[in-house]
């Protein structure tokens, strides 16, 4: 080491000391600082002991949770006498004798054992070695084994130090999960599981497997840009340089979005012409939405004699030949058109042989489930289609470090559930017979306190997250989750989140039983996080951990919209020509008139979708084909009179013909 | 119950009465009253101490006059010199007294800021007291050895035993020697100190607690004022003394010239009243402040101790409480003595 003189030496930050009414603990300590000195709720720091044990001189780390200062005033009217009851008043020669006194958490004893309370000793503020120390980051950060992720910067004193998540404690096996809380707009939710995910996609070591990602888009535009760059100041940029993510947007983005009710255009505020590249419907059929139909049923309404018809209709009718004296023949039911067509046959067949049940299911449940499942696409209407065209997630082909946004903000509640459930379940599926196409898929969900409450009535969303809370780690299905009110999101989904993130709290909050444990000061500082802070809980960090982290690299859903902002809703033909044009720039009005002239609105989305989905070269003779069967249009000439008049009219006679 | 109903009745009568005839008088007599009760002039009559005016003093003026004295706009003294002791009797031997002494003497630097800090090194001293005439010389060496041995010093309590016969061996009257032992051991290390900042930093104003008669070199420094808060001993003739007990707040007494039958040194000498006594006893808030004689006429040396007087009432603020003396000790008298206390 090479001395540099004009280094100025370190000096400790404060003394170790312990009365009999404030003793010291092998989890909690109190010391005392210069009153300048540079430390505050959440300061990292070290002790060093002065009596060796076993040969070790030990050192402690700690964390600090609480703060106190007092002087040698008796009584606050010492103070009034001396300033002879004007605040502003006299002269005050000396200042009193003050005390900063602070009490630590331990983070870490090293030697472990023997666990001892905290000695007497001087106490320094922790260094980068001492951060990687004090949060046993240094097992997951040795070479060879590294399994970091940058979740922020921990700043304090001077000190700037990155602070490491544990992949294998984030993403499975050992935990996985993280939930992350705090209040609208402040907390920065979104912008920290955006960071975390640029994170996760710049560190996760290869030797891991693969990763990508599942956002719902549940409100508003916040996720609808992560492929776009954002404006970093010089402090952001030197926060990814000093953490090694890079500062761009994500580069392996899709977005999945229903139609709008009218089916005109996808139901997503990311309309604007330059972002429909990586812009595709989400629309699935009869066999896609049966099997999660549960979802969108209610269960009071659904009773067991209705779930056995839906059941049989599921395994034995829809997608394959079926056949019934009472249908008069072979069926095959590919749409809800086909379902629709199939329940009205067997009803038909049913009145005509006054026949009260068909095979052990009586007429009333049949009508009943008729009603709900023909019913479901005028409901999910931009969801789920009558016809066979189905535009889906590339389960099976998921590729590394991809993003798939599905925006469901503009869709009713339970056309989310169906979105949720099935996705969640097909990411199941396919994670279980290992064949998605990568090893991890990290799910984000936001709005916990609606999708996954603690109290209220049991939802198949919320079963589906209870789910992947406790059983997704094994599979590499990881649940990222917000909420606002973590008080108010069932138990069982946040306690199994081994990371939690918390952000500016919201004082009620703050006052339920669960942030009992967190010190008066501690929860002080938590309502009071400026954006981009964030508390940290981690399996290997044994105290909470106070972190930075910089502005995601991607547009702010407010600035998107300013920029792209949404296509305004269009006329029928104006909406139908702009999804061709996606497809081929040189479609025109004109052209699209000429053809679709003569059909009704559903043939033209029907050949629409047909083209978006086929994607084929020649999209215009795509097109034309899909209406060939009609009358081409042709101009009709002069009406030719099918009897000749008896006699010219005569001019001049006004009662003449 | 009854039985208590039956004390508590006369003290409130009592106390009325001692009421009515203090405002009676007040009335009569004005601010020439001061209230009686448990106060500091009471305790002076009760712990025995020598309460004497026999100070050779001389009025600077023809005789004593009243002075107000400007309020003060700024801090001005830099350091802040006081001594503690304190003491416990190990065990008597042979009826003989072994006191555990420790004396120590502080300077606390005040910065412009009002900070405090130590000045330099405090000096600590820890040693047994005893009187070697009592013990005998054989018995003197072996305590000597054996507490050498321990890191502790014996040191002779310089009794008037080994010359008077007729002292006293009264283990009291012994024990009484060593704490007097103590305390000039103390008043050493209270002089070299102050000594050692006369020679560092001869125009830094420096507040001394107690007397500054038994330094010369303090006495003839400039810039250090001693204070005394207690009053066993009057510089005022007797008829002078309601003058010193009529000061209000932020008056003082006409400079007076003394020398005690001790000390060759002349020294200058007046009472400043730094808080008002209305409703307390006669000392309250009144202080002695002492300084060597300077050169100059009348009006100069009167002037010099009205600056030095707007110096002190600088002092009032902050309040040394909890301290029983709050109202003649600066605050940062107070802290030199909780520091002393901490580290000696």
């Amino acid at each position: 080491m090479i001395d540099t003189p004009d280094a100025a030496p370190r000096r400790p930050l404060g003394r170790v000391v312990a009365t009999e009414r404030r003793p010291n603990t092998p989890h909690e300590f109190h010391f005392w600082t210069a009153l300048d000195a540079n430390l505050g709720i959440g300061t990292i720091v070290r002790v060093d002991g002065n009596i060796a044990v076993n040969g070790h001189v030990p050192q402690i780390y700690g964390v600090v949770m609480e703060g106190q200062s007092w002087t040698d005033m008796l009584s606050p009217l010492d103070d009034v006498m001396g300033r002879d009851g004007q605040p502003d008043g006299g002269l005050v020669a000396t200042q009193r004798t003050e005390i900063r006194l602070y009490t630590a958490n331990v983070l870490r004893h090293i030697p472990d054992e023997p666990l001892q309370p905290v000695p007497m000793g001087t106490v320094w503020l922790a260094d980068d070695r001492d951060i990687e120390l004090a949060l046993r980051m240094d097992g997951y950060l040795a070479a060879g084994k590294r399994t970091a992720i940058p979740v922020g910067l921990y700043r304090s004193g001077g000190t700037e130090s990155p602070v490491y998540l544990d992949a294998d404690f984030l993403l499975g096996p050992e935990a996985a999960h993280l939930n992350i809380t705090g209040v609208s707009g402040l907390a920065t939710k979104t912008s920290a599981v955006e960071w975390l995910l640029q994170s996760i996609f710049a560190h996760f070591p290869v030797e891991k497997g693969s990763v990508a990602a599942v956002c719902f888009n549940v409100k508003g535009p916040d996720l609808l840009y992560l492929d776009q760059p954002a404006a970093l100041n010089a402090e952001d940029a030197a926060m990814y340089a000093t953490l090694g993510v890079p500062a761009e947007p994500f580069q392996n983005v899709q977005y999945y979005a229903p139609y709008d009710a009218a089916l005109r255009g996808l139901a997503t505020i990311r309309s604007h012409e330059a972002l429909q590249h990586n812009v595709q419907p989400l629309t699935w059929g009869l066999r896609e939405v049966l099997q999660y139909a549960v979802t969108l049923l209610d269960r009071e309404d659904i009773d067991a004699k209705a779930d056995a018809l839906i059941d049989f209709i599921t395994d034995r009718v829809v997608g394959q030949k079926f056949s019934d004296p009472m249908l008069g023949g072979e069926m095959v039911v590919q749409t809800f058109a086909d379902l629709d067509h199939w329940f009205r046959t067997l009803l038909d067949g049913l009145e005509r042989k006054d026949a009260q049940s068909w095979r052990t299911h009586h007429v009333a449940t049949i009508r009943k489930v008729r009603n709900r499942l023909v019913n479901l696409a005028t409901r999910c209407a931009g969801l789920v289609t009558d016809g066979a065209d189905v535009s889906d997630l590339p389960f099976g082909t998921f590729t590394d470090r991809s993003v798939h946004v599905l925006d469901v903000a503009n869709l009713e509640e339970d056309a989310q559930g169906l979105i949720f459930a099935r996705v969640v379940s097909k990411l199941r599926e396919h994670l279980e017979r290992r064949d998605l196409g990568v090893n991890h898929v990290i799910v984000f969900v936001d709005e916990l306190n609606k999708y996954a409450p603690s109290d209220g009535p049991e939802t198949y969303v919320r079963r589906m997250l209870l789910d992947i809370a406790e059983r997704g780690r094994y599979l590499g299905l990881v649940l990222f989750s917000a909420q606002q009110f973590r008080s108010q999101v069932h138990k069982r989904v946040v306690g199994n989140a081994g990371t939690a993130l918390y952000g500016r709290m919201d004082g009620d909050e703050l006052a339920t039983p669960g942030y009992a444990v967190l010190s008066p000061a501690v929860r002080t500082k938590l309502s009071t996080l400026d954006k981009g802070q964030l508390m940290v809980r981690h399996p290997h960090f044994t105290q909470p951990v106070f972190v930075r982290f910089p502005r995601p690299s991607v547009l702010s859903g407010r600035l998107g919209v300013e920029r792209f902002p949404a296509v305004p809703v269009e006329e029928f033909d104006a909406a139908m020509l702009r999804r061709l044009r996606r497809l081929d720039s040189g479609v025109t009005l004109d052209w699209l008139r000429s053809v679709i002239a003569l059909s009704d609105e559903a043939d033209v989305i029907r050949a629409v979708r047909a083209a978006e989905r086929e994607q084929p070269r020649d999209v215009k003779s795509f097109v034309a084909a899909q209406f060939r069967r009609q009358v081409a249009p042709r101009e009709l000439g002069a009406p030719t009179p099918l009897v000749a008049p008896l006699a010219l009219p005569v001019s001049d006679d006004p009662y003449g013909f | 119950m009854g039985h208590r109903r039956g004390v508590t009745a006369p003290v409130v009568v009592i106390g009325r009465a001692v009421d009515a005839a203090r405002q009676a008088l007040f009335a009569a007599f004005g601010s020439r009253v001061r209230s009686a009760g448990a106060d500091r002039t009471e305790a002076l009559a009760l712990d025995g101490a020598t309460l004497t005016t026999d100070a050779t003093v001389r009025m600077l003026g023809e005789q004593l006059h009243v002075r107000d004295v400007t309020a003060p706009q700024t801090a001005t003294f830099e350091g802040f010199l006081d001594g503690i002791q304190r003491s416990a009797t190990l065990a008597y031997l042979d009826g003989v007294p072994l006191v555990h002494g420790t004396a120590a003497a502080a300077i606390r630097e005040r910065d412009r800021a009002g900070r405090m800090t130590t000045w330099r090194a405090p000096r600590i001293d820890h040693a047994v007291y005893a009187s070697a005439a009592a013990l005998g010389a054989f018995t003197w060496e072996q305590v000597a050895t054996l507490l050498s041995g321990r890191g502790q010093t014996l040191r002779d309590t310089d009794d008037r035993i080994a010359n008077d016969p007729r002292a006293s061996r009264h283990p009291a009257s012994l024990a009484r020697t060593a704490l007097d032992a103590l305390a000039r051991r103390r008043d050493d290390l209270e002089r070299d100190i102050g000594r050692e900042w006369c020679d560092a930093h001869a125009s830094r104003a420096l507040y001394v607690d107690g007397s500054l008669r038994t330094s010369s070199h303090m006495l003839r420094s400039t810039g250090v004022v001693g204070v005394i808060k207690s009053h066993a001993r009057l510089y005022v003739p007797d008829d002078q003394l309601p003058v010193i007990l009529a000061l209000e707040a932020a008056q003082r007494s006409s400079v007076i010239v003394a020398v005690d039958d001790k000390q060759r040194d002349r020294f200058h000498t007046w009472y400043l009243r730094l808080r008002s006594a209305a409703g307390r006893d006669p000392f309250f808030g009144l202080i002695r402040v002492e300084t060597g004689v300077r050169d100059g006429s009348e009006h100069d040396v009167e002037q010099s101790a009205d600056r030095l007087s707007s110096w002190l009432l600088a002092e009032r603020s902050p309040i040394a409480r909890p301290d029983s003396r709050w109202d003649v000790m600066p605050y940062a008298i107070r802290n030199c003595e909780v520091y002393l206390r901490a580290v000696a």
